[in-house]
């Protein structure tokens, strides 16, 4: 079933003296259960399109649908807190919360109280691989390994859909990297999560179910 | 290329470059004009300091105050009680001349004008005798006249030669009084007579009461110490006899007499300092010019005298009871005229010379003359004041350099603030732009580094930029502010113009006494300040830049293996919810950032309330100096020197009641009084009267006045009073007694009178307090002019006495009834022709009265010069001059009033700097942290969420900082609104900061926020 569909779509990024298109009318749909790598080299649009999937932005044409519904016409805010979760390369943890704090984080957000966010966020940790002493240690004390599992495990507390991951091996080795992909896909297949990692490890490529390739704006299915 | 690259980077932060364009151009203006005002205040200060000349005369200001050719005893011991040493040790004094003027005789010169002690006594030939024109006296029982005092006996004559006479013409007729002498002419003869020219013309109107034929009427009169006849039969052959040629002699010297001035720096004489006496011929001699003077133009004109000529005098001694009772000591001056001077009456026959001490008993109340350096004399004067002895007053008189300097002291010191105030601005703004600028790029330098740039490259790179910005912006500030500055001059002087104009600008004020000159100066300003202020600022920034950057390169380059992690402290926290609990995390794990901001705040709430409580203080302590302070007025001489002696009339002393502000008025008269067993005999010829007349002049008086106050003697001491049981102060203000004029012929009221004795006065006539003592006083009064009353007096209290003259102290109404002071109606005691007569004839020798509300101080002087008053250096219709002695009031409120608008500049400049700086510190907080905004709005949060989690964060710890910044004023100030509402004030601009802050970073478009880096 698809969870999010794109429709021709484009994207442009207008400044006082430059116009630039990212994005030449994309159009793709992501289904549940299913992992997707988008390919492409450095400046091809793919973090451009994570964006718009993640409801940073509407496209400047054609559409973004989740469940049918166009990402123009809803909050983009409740989007991002309530339907889809994203995975950045450089983890983007609060520095000043522990991990379980920042994986409690978007837990609150949607109105769950402390203390029931911070047993939520110790079985998400368990889930992760990582140690339940983990929990109130500070970002700055784990490896990159850790830190972007806690990044999932915060990804996992939102509850969504749809998991989004930018690079989200970029900065680990290659040991860490099958650790983090393990779990991706374990969300896809074995929780129906419909993962989307953008990546230009063609090797990790490979691992992914479906791959889609951008190249300079357009994309290319394979 | 580095240099392109750094000033390229640099310029295309254009808001952030603009920005701090703006600021450095900004501060820069103000820093050189106000070094500029500072500049020409400090040039026109010194030039004041080079045009004036300050002094102090040291006076005592005891019973003889202000006659100077008495002696007073209490005035040499005085003198005798001053030390040399412990005048000059004082800070700020440059010379000490004791008071000393000797007398001395030339040939040539004839005093015309000034004081001359015998100048009515002649020596004369007279011929052509009428017949007895009028007599009347009494007779004996064979019919013989009996010549007394009060007989008159007139003839008129022909005045053939003057012997030595200042009053009547050879030729013409003048009608000869026989006075106490038995002088009869034999018809055909002519004599030669002894005695005294009168004036009828002035006061002795009981002599111009008889039909006199001739112009100009003589009394013949009997020698000084001598029995000869005043008279004597005159022949050519014989000649003037040997006697009358002596005493025409001596007189001559007595009344020709010069007063020589002795003097170490003549410019610094009462007379040249206060420009009494202008030089019209040669030059003031300088003080190493031993023997040199300056002359009177009269004694210049009578001798023929010019600059460079010498001068001969034979030195003249008084005796130590007169100093006018002179003779040739047989010494002489031998002296080089320097310049010659014009000059008033007062100066007549004046030569000053720069010569050694006279070694004269000291006539007078003058004890010396200090010379001062300018900027110190106030200081000076008050030190010299607490080292005199009692009684001794120190005056400064600066020629008007203190009014002259005090605008420019004030501009300065505000010059100062500010300057001081743009120099902390300017150092923060650098200091701001070199960690903006330079501090920030640590990923630049990084980079940079990684790539392998050497040192002096990443060095030329940022400092050229930083260079750039600040060099340009710099110079155009200087160059404005170089424009700018004459502008600058020309508005502070045209206001200090304005308040020097100012319609009342210190009218009846102290500080108006011994104003000598005004000047103008339009100095010039060097421009190497502005330029050394341009280059302070390029290097300042230059060395900020380079120290963020040495700290940039220190922390990029890796540590090999002493790389340190921060991190928090504490565990998970599931206190509290939403955005509060973020901020408070933050705040809880924040570490330094949150000590930073509540220490931050804490200082600048600090500086906040410490300025406005200082403020408040300042107009608190105005408000009540205004309050609380009375200010004291006197009436004076016209130059402001003396305020006893006057002639003030009843309807003056009512005018100044009648101002609004002035509570209380004091006034006193004095009677001379004698005691009838203390008199000495005097013989009842016209010297003896004459000598009799004087003797009583020298007596202390019988003093009626309202208050203690009104007593010459204790204006500058407390008089020390006991009271007889039953009696107090309240005995002077007593309505029921009768005007001393009105006693004539015995009939009183009442008897005795009350009256406060000296104690010395009472213990040495084994007398005390109750005892009544009988005396007699003359009344001045013109209908009752030299008229003897015999007066009881009841002692009822005592003072300590200051002076030579134990006087006695009796209310007022003995002169006058107090109620036609206060305009009410008199009892039916007095006849309409005798209220009438001490409304238009009665008069004050001194008068104060106290002005209760300092405040009121300005409606006062306006009113005093509606109703006609004049002032110190200006006389108008009512000679009737007042000084206020707002000297120490004026200083204090000057110098709050100084404080307050300065305070004001400073609390507007650092308050805005203050709340500038909160906003900075608060912006600057919020937005180095983009990247964890853009992470929760990645997450979903909404955007009050996350204004909330930042501004609360702020809230709290600016709210910590104020609060410990006003707990730890408290001890200094009780909290009034004012504090309160600045650190409020405070408190809100830097929330606002944080507030606009997050509300722009929340503007930002999303998509970028994701790419924050840093």
């Amino acid at each position: 079933m698809s969870v999010i569909e794109l429709k021709d779509v484009k994207y442009v990024y207008q400044s006082q003296y430059q116009r630039l298109e990212a994005l030449h009318g994309i159009s793709y749909s992501f289904e549940e259960g299913c992992v997707y790598a988008i390919l492409g080299s450095s400046g091809s649009g793919k973090t451009t399109l994570l964006s718009l999937m993640a409801g940073l932005d509407i496209p400047t044409e054609g559409t973004v649908l989740c469940e049918g519904v166009s990402t123009a016409d809803i909050d983009l805010e409740k989007y991002r807190r309530e339907r889809v979760s994203v995975i950045y390369q450089d983890f983007r943890l609060f520095p000043m919360l522990t991990v379980a704090e920042n994986v409690m984080y978007p837990m609150e957000l949607k109105g769950m109280k402390p203390a029931t966010a911070k047993k939520h966020a110790a079985e998400l940790i368990q889930k992760v691989g990582l140690p339940e002493s983990a929990l109130n240690r500070f970002p700055a004390m784990l490896s990159g390994g850790e830190q972007q599992r806690v990044a999932i495990a915060r990804a996992l507390g939102m509850k969504t859909k749809i998991l989004l991951a930018d690079e989200p091996t970029g900065n680990l080795d290659s040991k860490n990297s099958e650790l983090v992909f393990g779990i991706l896909k374990d969300l896809a297949h074995k929780d129906g999560y419909c993962v989307v990692v953008i990546t230009h490890d063609e090797e990790l490529g490979r691992s992914a179910d479906k791959r889609i390739r951008l190249h300079d704006g357009d994309l290319v299915v394979q | 290329m580095f240099v392109r690259n750094g000033i390229m980077s640099n310029l295309r932060e254009r808001g952030r470059t603009a920005l701090f364009s703006l600021l450095i151009i900004v501060l820069s203006v103000t820093m050189i004009l106000s070094l500029g005002v500072l500049l020409y205040c400090n040039a026109v200060m010194r030039a004041c300091d080079g045009a004036y000349r300050s002094i102090a005369l040291v006076e005592y200001m005891g019973s003889e105050y202000p006659n100077e050719a008495v002696p007073d005893e209490a005035a040499r011991k005085a003198a005798v009680e001053l030390s040399d040493e412990s005048i000059l040790n004082v800070n700020g004094v440059t010379g000490w001349t004791k008071g000393n003027t000797s007398f001395g005789f030339v040939e040539g010169y004839e005093r015309r004008f000034g004081n001359m002690p015998y100048g009515n006594r002649s020596v004369i030939v007279v011929g052509n005798f009428s017949n007895l024109l009028y007599q009347w006296t009494d007779h004996d029982e064979n019919g013989e006249p009996i010549i007394t005092d009060m007989s008159v006996i007139y003839r008129t004559a022909l005045l053939k030669e003057s012997v030595y006479s200042k009053r009547g013409k050879e030729g013409v007729l003048i009608d000869v009084l026989t006075g106490t002498s038995d002088f009869v002419p034999e018809k055909g003869k002519t004599y030669v007579l002894h005695g005294s020219f009168i004036d009828t013309t002035g006061t002795a109107r009981d002599i111009g009461a008889y039909p006199m034929n001739g112009y100009y009427v003589f009394q013949i009169e009997s020698f000084i110490d001598s029995d000869e006849l005043p008279y004597a039969t005159y022949t050519e052959e014989e000649g003037i006899p040997e006697n009358f040629l002596e005493a025409a002699d001596q007189y001559r010297a007595m009344n020709n007499y010069l007063s020589v001035v002795h003097c170490k720096d003549m410019e610094d004489v009462y007379a040249f300092q206060q420009s009494e006496v202008k030089l019209s011929e040669g030059s003031i001699p300088d003080p190493e010019q031993q023997n040199a003077c300056v002359i009177s133009a009269d004694l210049a004109e009578a001798l023929g005298l010019k600059p460079g000529d010498d001068l001969e005098l034979f030195r003249m001694n008084g005796t130590d009871t007169d100093c006018y009772d002179l003779s040739l000591s047989g010494e002489t001056y031998s002296l080089k005229v320097s310049g010659i001077i014009e000059h008033s009456t007062d100066y007549t026959g004046t030569v000053w010379a720069v010569l050694d001490d006279a070694d004269t008993p000291l006539f007078g109340y003058l004890l010396g003359t200090v010379s001062l350096r300018n900027e110190d004399a106030v200081e000076a004067v008050e030190m010299l004041q607490s080292i005199v002895p009692k009684q001794v007053r120190v005056t400064l008189f600066d020629q008007g350099y203190g009014n002259a300097v005090q605008p420019f002291q004030e501009v300065r010191k505000t010059a100062v603030n500010v300057l001081i105030i743009c120099l902390a601005g300017i150092v923060a703004v650098l200091m701001l732009f070199a960690f903006l600028f330079v501090g920030r790029q640590g990923e630049t330098v990084k980079i940079m580094i990684s790539l392998g740039t050497p040192g002096s490259k990443i060095t030329l790179w940022f400092l050229s930029g930083a260079l750039l910005i600040c060099g340009v912006s710099a110079f155009l500030g200087t160059l404005a502010g170089v424009v700018l500055q004459p502008y600058m001059f020309d508005r502070i002087s045209l206001i200090i113009e304005s308040i020097r104009s100012k319609e009342g600008f210190l009218w009846y004020s102290e500080n108006s006494v011994g104003i000598a000159k005004e000047t103008n100066f339009d100095p010039v300003v060097p421009m190497w300040p502005d330029l050394l202020v341009f280059a302070g600022i390029v290097a300042v920034s230059l060395l900020f830049c380079y120290f963020f950057l040495k700290l940039q390169r220190r922390m990029r380059t890796p540590k090999r293996g002493k790389s340190r992690v921060y991190v928090p402290k504490g565990g998970t926290s599931v206190h509290f919810r939403g955005g509060l609990r973020y901020s408070l995390l933050s705040i809880k794990r924040g570490g330094l950032k949150s000590i930073i901001v509540p220490a931050v705040t804490m200082l600048l709430t600090t500086m906040v309330l410490f300025l406005s409580g200082m403020y408040q203080g300042w107009q608190n302590d105005l408000k009540n100096a205004l309050e609380n302070n009375s200010i004291e007025g006197t009436v004076v001489s016209i130059n402001g020197r003396y305020y006893s002696g006057l002639a003030l009339t009843l309807n003056s002393v009512k005018t100044i009641l009648s101002v609004e502000g002035i509570d209380d008025v004091y006034v006193s008269y004095g009677y001379h009084y004698w005691l009838a067993e203390e008199m000495p005999q005097f013989s009842s010829s016209e010297h003896g009267k004459e000598r009799r007349r004087s003797w009583i002049e020298f007596q202390p008086e019988i003093v009626a006045l309202n208050s203690m106050k009104a007593a010459k003697e204790f204006y500058y001491s407390d008089p020390g009073l006991t009271w007889l049981e039953g009696w107090d102060e309240d005995v002077l203000n007593r309505n029921d007694l009768t005007p001393m004029v009105y006693r004539m012929g015995g009939g009183t009221k009442e008897d005795p009178i009350p009256g406060v004795f000296s104690k010395s006065f009472l213990e040495e006539r084994g007398m005390s307090l109750g005892d009544t003592i009988s005396c007699f006083v003359r009344a001045n009064q013109s209908s009752f002019y030299n008229s003897e009353i015999e007066v009881v007096v009841k002692a009822v209290g005592t003072y300590v006495q200051q002076g030579n003259r134990a006087n006695i102290y009796v209310p007022l109404s003995c002169h006058i009834p107090s109620e036609m002071l206060m305009g009410d109606e008199l009892s039916d005691d007095y006849s309409n022709a005798q209220r009438k007569r001490m409304e238009q004839t009665f008069n004050f020798s001194t008068c104060r009265f106290n002005i209760s509300s300092a405040g009121k101080l300005d409606s006062v002087r306006e009113s005093l010069r509606s109703q006609g008053f004049s002032a110190v250096g200006h006389i108008r219709r009512d000679r009737t001059t007042i000084l206020l002695k707002d000297s120490a009031f004026l200083k204090l409120k000057d110098s709050m009033e100084r404080n307050i608008a300065m305070g004001k500049v400073m609390s507007t400049m650092i308050s805005i700097l203050v709340v500038l700086l909160g906003f900075i510190i608060s912006w600057l907080m919020v937005f180095t942290r983009r990247r964890e905004f853009a992470l929760m709005r990645g997450l979903g949060a909404k955007k009050s969420r996350v204004f909330a989690s930042f501004f609360l964060e702020q809230a709290v710890l600016s709210l910590i900082g104020c609060l410990l910044g006003c707990v730890s004023l408290l001890w200094l100030y009780t909290g009034g609104t004012i504090q309160i509402l600045a650190a409020l004030a405070f408190l809100i601009c830097y929330l606002l900061g944080a507030a606009v802050s997050v509300l722009f970073v929340g503007k930002t478009d999303l998509m970028e926020l994701l790419t924050v880096r840093e």
